[in-house]
């Protein structure tokens, strides 16, 4: 029947439409997230720093008798794995990426003892269905994470760190490096990392202060080896506080990317389908044509034969 | 004489302003920061905070634990939750101080070790840090 094939492709255009326009707004919040999510990293980063010098400050007066609370482990034995990733999909590989290299990790791990807390709700099914087992996650907050909930993730995992059910805490989250850049990258997040040392830097203070070598100098309330078993926690939790606001910004930009490249191809696709409608419509109007002169043609002959 | 004063959360600098002087408490005691001070890091105790400004004002904070750094002629106060005495909500604190309050008298007798007993104290602590903070 003719015009049959040109009606379901102007239905089709019409849910690709319909679909355009819902990338197409989940592109423009992301973008305004992204700016909000931006300022907050940026709120973030004073108290970062702050702690940052203070624990420098600190680990430079206890220096060797800080224990297990500095340095990285030579042979931890038992390993904790935070792993962030973010509630909803539609964001490209966002997920994927973080999941896979937490996958690999505790994969690589098989000989020492693992556990795994999540945050986010994408994380749980990926890596129940490898047979990975999560011993704890969170969700709800993965998009705007306030401080409240970055303590409560931190409560999850500090005291199992100070009362030695593990040796270890490795964040697996993504970097917002710049606007155009973000990375997955695993780090140490308990013991902190030693100031200055080689060890893996956490975020802002990957240029951690050196103080200035001036031990005696500086008075502690109460004395450092103290102040640092308070600091550990405080810190810990700032550390957590300030992954997840990256993770957040990571998530908008990636959703952003992933809906602008969407809403692209939407365009391509109705335009190619126009295409393919128009010829069959011009087709279908050409059949029509030749069917009332077929039919005029033959009225006359038989009006002749006459 | 003044110094340069902050007091920073998690989420954002609360207040950076120039003082004659800091009162608060750190683990040994009452202090007192004045210019000059020497170079210290201590612990804060949960308590009101005073900022003293040149003009006699003063800046009042209620200060759950953390940490103050004073370095260089700079006085910083990292704190994971703070509040200025005026964006506190003095009613909301004394709801949260009576229902902890009701709360305890209920649990009294059951045994110290409880966690729902260890965080009402700290809540009803913090309940009232708040109304003494703001309440003046």
């Amino acid at each position: 029947m003719p015009g049959g094939q040109e009606r379901v492709l102007r239905r089709r255009i019409k849910s690709v439409q319909a679909t355009q326009k819902i990338t197409r707004a989940m592109e423009l919040i992301a973008a305004s997230q992204i700016v909000r999510a931006q300022s907050r990293l940026a709120a973030a980063a004073p108290y970062q720093h702050g702690l940052a010098e203070v624990l420098a400050e600190a680990a430079a007066d206890v220096g060797a008798h800080a224990g297990r609370l500095l340095g990285v482990p030579a042979d931890p034995r038992r390993i904790l794995v935070l792993a962030m990733v973010s509630d909803r999909g539609l964001c490209g590989g966002y997920n994927t990426n973080v999941l896979r290299a937490t996958e690999r990790l505790v994969r690589a791990q098989a000989q020492v003892e693992t556990r795994l807390v999540t945050v986010g709700r994408k994380a749980p099914p990926y890596l129940r269905f490898r047979r990975i087992e999560v011993d704890q996650s969170f969700i709800g907050f993965s998009d705007r994470p306030s401080f409240a909930d970055a303590r409560q993730v931190a409560e999850a995992v500090v005291p199992l760190f100070l009362d030695g059910t593990v040796d270890q805490v490795l964040v697996i989250s993504t970097r917002f490096l710049s606007a155009g850049s973000q990375v997955v990258e695993q780090r140490q997040l308990l013991p902190l990392p030693e100031p200055g040392g080689a060890g893996p830097g956490e975020g802002e203070n990957a240029e951690v202060p050196q103080p200035a070598r001036r031990e005696g100098y500086v008075e502690f309330e109460p004395e450092a080896e103290d102040l640092l078993a308070d600091l550990v926690p405080r810190y810990a939790e700032a550390a957590i506080f300030g992954a997840m606001l990256e993770a957040a910004a990571s998530e908008h930009t990636a959703r952003q990317r992933a809906m602008a490249a969407a809403t692209d191809n939407a365009d391509e696709l109705v335009k190619s389908l126009s295409r393919v409608m128009n010829r069959a419509r011009q087709d279908a109007i050409t059949t029509e044509i030749m069917e009332i002169v077929g039919g005029a043609e033959a009225l006359r002959q038989s009006a002749e034969a006459q | 004489m003044s110094v340069p004063t902050s007091v920073v959360t998690p989420e954002r600098e609360l207040v950076c302003v120039e003082v004659d002087a800091v009162d608060l408490r750190t683990a040994e005691g009452e202090a007192a920061f004045l210019p000059g001070h020497a170079p210290l890091i201590g612990s804060v105790v949960p308590g009101l905070v005073r900022l003293v400004q040149p003009e006699g004002a003063e800046i009042r904070l209620a200060v759950h634990g953390g940490f103050v750094h004073v370095e260089n002629d700079r006085v910083q106060i990292l704190a994971p939750v703070a509040e200025l005495a005026d964006e506190i909500d003095l009613e909301r604190a004394r709801r949260a101080a009576e229902v902890a309050e009701a709360r305890l008298a209920e649990l009294r007798g059951s045994e110290e070790g409880d966690p729902e007993l260890v965080e009402l104290r700290a809540a009803l602590r913090r309940a009232q840090l708040r109304i003494e903070v703001a309440g003046a």
